[in-house]
């Protein structure tokens, strides 16, 4: 699982990389890094939340016309 | 009464103060601009001093009262809001050092409101830099220097309203002007000992407003008491055809004065284990004070993952608003060094992750709702620890403590929350108590608060600063 999710924190840092080219030093790669762990982190435990096809997202920018 | 005197006055005694003369709009302007110069810049709560604009409206304000026109409780009365608002002829910086020269042609919809109410705006407030969106993970995170807390000149002020939640704890102004995407009010209301309002989304039109996220942000006030904010409230609030998720009903400080004395509260632990002490006998001795008026029943939030709901709505939204901004290279100048890579790992979130996000903040939102339904509110610490020093990392500081379950709950749910001052913490800083009620209910919730504020003083209390 480790792995797995190292390589996809990986290939989204290569995406980064490609289109932002030369913007990072270092520590800043290394910021970047830790910040899209927290997000592949994040995104892979919403993946176990059950949800169904009929389960519609949810916008409230709707908010006030709904109510 | 010492001219001083008016600086510590609610927004009723302002407003009588005003009829009888005994003070005017003008006076109360300049007052309020020399103690914002003197103390105000110190603190770092001030971005831009909006003299000329402020001196205008005062002279107006002024004119109409002496000629019997009367706007309403905020006629003549000086405020400031956070430098994410619009306001014509002055730069709104967004916190931003590459956007000091930033100008928008007309004011922010809230700003245009209380104009019309007769409000007078004498400051762009200080704010965390793109209202914290960029990921700051600690106070230096402003051109204008970190926020200075007025209780302890050491402590943090809370954030990313830094400005108007310390302008009011030191009674620089009576009222200021907020944005919450996830604890931007409570938080700093609570940090600074001030009483802060965050509307149901959609109450108050965010036209003019920088936006972070479309689905969170929202607008409100930060002041003395319920009282007052709820004064504000309806001045800013209801329909705007410039923000399509408006509520497109109203609202009127009426509506609390309807409002029932006796409540029925869930009480929220959660979390308490990781809370300071101070803060857990302070929660305490409030229950005890609101059993006198209400019915308090445990509650248990259920186990969801908010958290991460909410980080991948927020980083999703905040990588989209930002993207020209950040393409354009003005985010590598931000002042704290975590904040210029921040808003670029939100580019590389997948559009189903963020739709699973959105996905299931509707049922954690449907669900929220029945949770809520039977109550009038779900009371619990606004914070689980006091102001972190001015030189700490907030994880280091607050580690478990520092993101509470309901924060990122009741802003996913759009629920209104309101933070009361309940007494302090270690290093003489302020805790607060807060309220989460139902969606479109700040009737309620203010009503509540004010009946809790009806029977403590921790609200009155002022830091020595504040009498400088």
């Amino acid at each position: 699982m480790s792995d797995e999710l190292d390589v996809e924190v990986e290939q989204r840092l290569t995406f980064v990389l490609a289109r932002l080219p030369g913007w990072f030093d270092e520590d800043e790669l290394a910021r970047l890094r830790a910040q899209i762990r927290e997000l592949v982190e994040a995104s892979r435990k919403l993946g176990t939340f059950p949800l169904t096809n009929a389960d519609e997202p949810d916008f409230l920018v709707q908010m006030g016309t709904r109510q | 009464m010492t001219q001083d005197d008016f600086a510590h006055c609610s927004l009723r005694e302002l407003a009588v103060l005003l009829r009888r003369r005994e003070t005017s709009p003008v006076e109360l302007a300049e007052l309020v601009l020399r103690r914002l110069e003197r103390i105000g810049k110190w603190l770092n709560a001030v971005v831009t001093l909006t003299a000329e604009r402020a001196l205008d409206e005062a002279r107006r304000a002024e004119a109409e009262l002496v000629a019997g026109i009367d706007r309403g409780p905020l006629h003549g009365i000086p405020y400031g809001a956070k430098d994410l608002l619009a306001a014509a002829g002055y730069p709104t910086t967004w916190g931003a050092v590459s956007l000091r020269q930033q100008h928008f042609p007309e004011d922010a919809t809230a700003i245009a409101r209380l104009r019309e109410a007769g409000a007078v705006l004498v400051a762009k407030l200080a704010t965390v830099e793109l209202a914290g969106g960029m990921g700051y993970e600690q106070p230096h995170a402003s051109f204008t220097g970190p926020g200075i807390n007025p209780w302890n000149v050491d402590a943090w002020s809370g954030g990313s309203s830094t400005g108007p939640a310390a302008a009011v704890a030191a009674d620089f102004v009576p009222f200021a002007l907020g944005t919450e995407t996830w604890g931007s009010i409570i938080v700093p209301a609570s940090y600074c000992g001030v009483t802060g309002l965050r509307p149901t989304s959609g109450r108050v039109s965010r036209f003019g407003a920088m936006t972070l996220s479309w689905t969170l942000d929202k607008i409100g006030p930060l002041a003395r008491s319920a009282e007052d904010c709820a004064l504000v409230l309806a001045a800013v609030a209801g329909p705007d055809p410039r923000d399509p998720a408006t509520i497109p009903h109203p609202w009127s400080e009426a509506l609390v004065s309807g409002q029932k004395q006796i409540f029925r509260i869930g009480v929220l632990e959660t979390g308490l284990e990781f809370a300071q002490p101070e803060v857990v006998a302070n929660f305490r001795a409030a229950l005890v004070l609101l059993s006198e008026f209400a019915t308090l029943e445990p509650i248990v939030l259920p186990d969801r993952p908010y958290g991460e709901v909410i980080r991948i709505v927020l980083s999703a939204e905040a990588a989209s608003a930002f993207e020209e901004l950040v393409a354009s290279g003005a985010t590598r100048t931000l002042t704290a060094p975590e904040d210029r890579v921040g808003g670029i790992a939100g580019l590389t979130i997948p559009a189903v992750d963020y739709l699973r996000a959105q996905r299931i903040r509707r049922q954690l939102r449907e669900e929220l709702t029945s949770l809520l339904a039977p109550y009038d509110a779900i009371v619990a610490p606004s914070t689980l620890v006091v102001a972190s020093p001015l030189t700490s990392r907030f994880d280091d500081y607050a580690g478990p403590a520092r993101r509470t379950p309901l924060s990122a709950a009741s802003n996913l749910a759009g629920f209104p929350a309101i933070s009361v001052p309940n007494g302090f913490g270690e290093r003489g800083l302020p805790t607060g108590l807060q309220f989460v009620g139902r969606a479109g209910d700040e009737s309620t919730l203010l009503a509540l608060a004010r009946s809790y504020q009806a029977r403590t003083d921790w609200h009155c209390r002022r830091p020595p600063l504040a009498f400088a």
